[in-house]
């Protein structure tokens, strides 16, 4: 028996606009999973019907077993971190944390005990007496992180909770945030945006896409092993680059070829290639796969426009064939350097369909 | 500081000194109207700054009192009456002079003139006599303070808890004709009350609310019912969701987040919100005229003082009488007043 199961789940607004399109998800217990999208994908409003903020039209909500479909959210034993806090203004730090509590009608020994204990582990028992227009961004954001933790919930739902913070707090409270849950043990559903914050947090990441699942694995999974277009351009900073190239078959061995460069493709990719014989399919590489060479090896020449220095690595920005290409490389250039690079594929590389968009393995 | 700008601050200063000067003039000249005594409303020029005393003169002139007043218009004394009777004295000095002496006053002050020289003296103007007049001689001006009160007491009450409630509706729940139900609202508002008050009237009859306060305050709510809708659905809206929903997650009902969380956050918006009902019920007088003309408000007992009494002092003096608790409750409000436009900090 899983933890949380999602079955069928689908969410329709206003009659036809498909919002979750029949998402299947397992959550085991104890682990932090990601929900990873661009806005509008609904991963949001996976976390809403699973809160119980937002009915479900179709399918099931399965927690431990049992249906919750249509428990009010009091009853569903969840905890919640929202992207703008949620600190109610009118309660002191103290009051907002004990608010679960004294609606449990628990004892008022108790509750203050519990209230000063996870308010010392989120480091605000300082500001216990004060009201949140009192407090900064961040420690705001850990007087939710408190109230979530005081009741001990069996699930733990973060809607993008670091997106209101500065980039510096915004990594440090992540950290913070992988610590509560390994501390808790709960399960952790975390939605976010940003790709770097799953890849840091997540044991497991679901990529959503248009109200449907793209790919769920691990951080390393889904960024070495995308199984489509999206979530190879969608993971990754720089993203993945993608060239169309041509299938064409010479003595059992696969080439690709299109008008800047041509090169035999790995063994590995015999069997799936062979149907696109002739056909233009996508090759993606990542900006650290391709490297910079000297002339004998070279694939193409890259027209160099732009040197983003990183400070520990460069982001070369060239163009072929009239499509931008970004290349990551250790070395470190002048600003200005500018004019023809010579580029290998040096690392992986996958192949999709053009037209589904999937990866041909 | 350039030239420009400093046009531009001269120009800004101007027009609010001008619309200070507008609202304040009006309302000092009632204030000092109000405590005029008789003498002083038919002294032309009128006077700005109301006499606090007045300098007499008294002669003992063919075994009668001269008795005189220190006109500032002419710049000497002028004679107002001849007389012995101490009892006539006194109430001119009352009635006309707003000076309250008795009688042994009288007497022991002037028959000191008897041995022939002019007497000068000065008696003190009592600055209350007006309100105190209009309380004595206006028929049920008491009852007509409270029932004022009552009144918008009720207003509020019946306005503030119906239109808040259709005001979360209208912010929080998406239903059919829902723009509509809004609209309507403000065309409620539209209709005077003067037009449904005879309607009104027949209702109040059957149901025997006819001349009390609360008959008179479901007739105002009517149309204040919709603004409070109105006023509270953008009070509501601007109260971020999350909370309310945070306040599910964390183990609340529905009935229970909007008295912990919703509620609190809204009420002081909800207070100004009640500024409008409470200026509706007090300064109508037409409605309580029709509905309530046998147990009359404050405003009606003035409007019909106003209208058959040629002591404008005396009307003045009611008139303040009924600004008052207006400025004093917008004074107690005027911190919440902000809120009305939905903003709530967090």
């Amino acid at each position: 028996m899983e933890f949380l199961e999602l079955k069928n789940l689908t969410k329709i607004y206003q009659k036809d606009i498909i919002a979750i399109d029949n998402i299947n998800l397992k959550i085991h217990d104890g682990e932090f999973l990601v929900l990873l999208g661009p806005s509008g994908c609904g991963k949001t409003t996976t976390m809403r019907m699973i809160a119980g903020l937002e009915e479900v039209t179709k399918g099931d909500i399965l927690l431990e077993g049992k249906r919750i479909n249509d428990l009010r959210p009091k009853d569903r034993g969840v905890s919640m971190i929202f992207q703008s806090y949620a600190i109610w203004p009118h309660m002191t730090v103290f009051e907002n944390i004990a608010y679960a509590l004294k609606l449990r009608k628990m004892d008022k020994a108790v509750i203050k005990e519990k209230v000063l204990e996870v308010a010392k582990k989120a480091s605000i028992i300082d500001y216990i007496n004060r009201y949140p227009t009192q407090l900064s961004g961040g420690q705001r954001q850990r007087v939710a992180v408190a109230r979530a933790m005081a009741v001990e919930p069996k699930l733990f739902l973060m809607d993008e909770p670091l997106s209101n913070l500065d980039a510096k707090l915004r990594v440090s409270m992540r950290t913070d945030l992988k610590e509560v849950h390994n501390e808790l043990g709960a399960t952790s559903i975390f939605v976010t945006h940003d790709q770097a914050e799953a890849m840091s947090l997540a044991d497991r990441i679901v990529v959503m896409n248009t109200g449907t699942i793209e790919q769920i694995g691990s951080p390393n999974d889904i960024y070495h092993d995308s199984k489509t277009m999206f979530v190879a351009n969608f993971i990754g900073s720089p993203s993945t680059n993608f060239i169309d190239i041509e299938i064409f078959e010479k003595d059992g061995k696969y080439f690709a070829k299109n008008d800047a460069f041509i090169f035999e493709l790995d063994s590995k990719f015999n069997e799936g290639i062979s149907k696109y014989v002739g056909e233009i399919v996508v090759l993606g590489v990542r900006p650290e796969n391709f490297t910079l060479v000297d002339d004998e090896d070279k694939l193409f020449d890259l027209d160099v426009i732009l040197i983003e220095p990183q400070g520990s690595h460069s982001v070369v920005v060239g163009k072929l064939l009239g499509k931008q290409i970004k290349i990551v490389t250790s070395k470190v250039f002048d600003l200005n350097s500018k004019g023809n690079m010579k580029v290998k594929i040096g690392g992986d590389y996958f192949i999709f369909d053009k037209n589904s968009e999937k990866r041909i393995h | 500081m350039n030239q420009r700008s400093l046009i531009a601050k001269t120009v800004f200063y101007l027009f609010i000194a001008t619309m200070i000067i507008a609202i304040l003039v009006p309302f000092f000249l009632f204030l000092s109207t109000s405590v005029y005594s008789e003498y002083e409303v038919y002294e032309f020029p009128r006077k700005f700054i109301p006499r606090t005393s007045f300098d007499l003169k008294i002669d003992w002139v063919d075994d009668k009192y001269d008795f005189s007043v220190f006109s500032r218009e002419m710049d000497d004394y002028e004679l107002l009456i001849q007389t012995d009777d101490l009892d006539k004295l006194r109430r001119f000095l009352k009635r006309n002079l707003s000076v309250q002496k008795t009688n042994e006053e009288i007497d022991r002050d002037f028959s000191i003139s008897k041995n022939g020289e002019p007497l000068y003296l000065t008696y003190k103007k009592d600055l209350l006599y007006n309100y105190k007049t209009f309380f004595s001689i206006t028929n049920k001006a008491g009852k007509a303070v409270v029932n004022s009160v009552i009144a918008a007491g009720w207003t509020i009450l019946i306005s503030l808890f119906f239109g808040s409630l259709a005001g979360y509706a209208i912010a929080r729940y998406k239903f059919k004709g829902r723009e509509q139900l809004s609209l309507i609202l403000l065309v409620v508002r539209m209709f005077p009350a003067v037009a449904i008050a005879i309607p009104m009237l027949v209702y109040l009859l059957k149901m025997n609310f006819d001349n009390t306060m609360i008959g008179l305050a479901i007739v105002y709510s009517v149309g204040n019912i919709a603004l409070t809708a109105w006023i509270t659905s953008s009070i509501f809206s601007g109260i971020n969701v999350e909370l309310e929903e945070a306040s599910y997650v964390f183990g609340a009902t529905k009935l229970q987040t909007f008295i912990k969380i919703t509620l609190p956050l809204a009420v002081p918006g909800l207070i100004a919100c009640s500024m409008y009902a409470f200026l509706a019920a007090w300064n109508d007088s037409i409605t309580a005229l029709i509905l309530s003309n046998n147990n009359p408000t404050l405003s009606l007992v003035i409007y019909k003082a106003i209208g058959s009494s040629s002591a404008i002092q005396l009307s003045a003096a009611g008139a303040v009488i009924l600004i008052m608790p207006a400025l004093v409750f917008t004074f107690i409000i005027k911190n919440y007043i902000n809120q009305l436009w939905g903003e709530v900090k967090l």
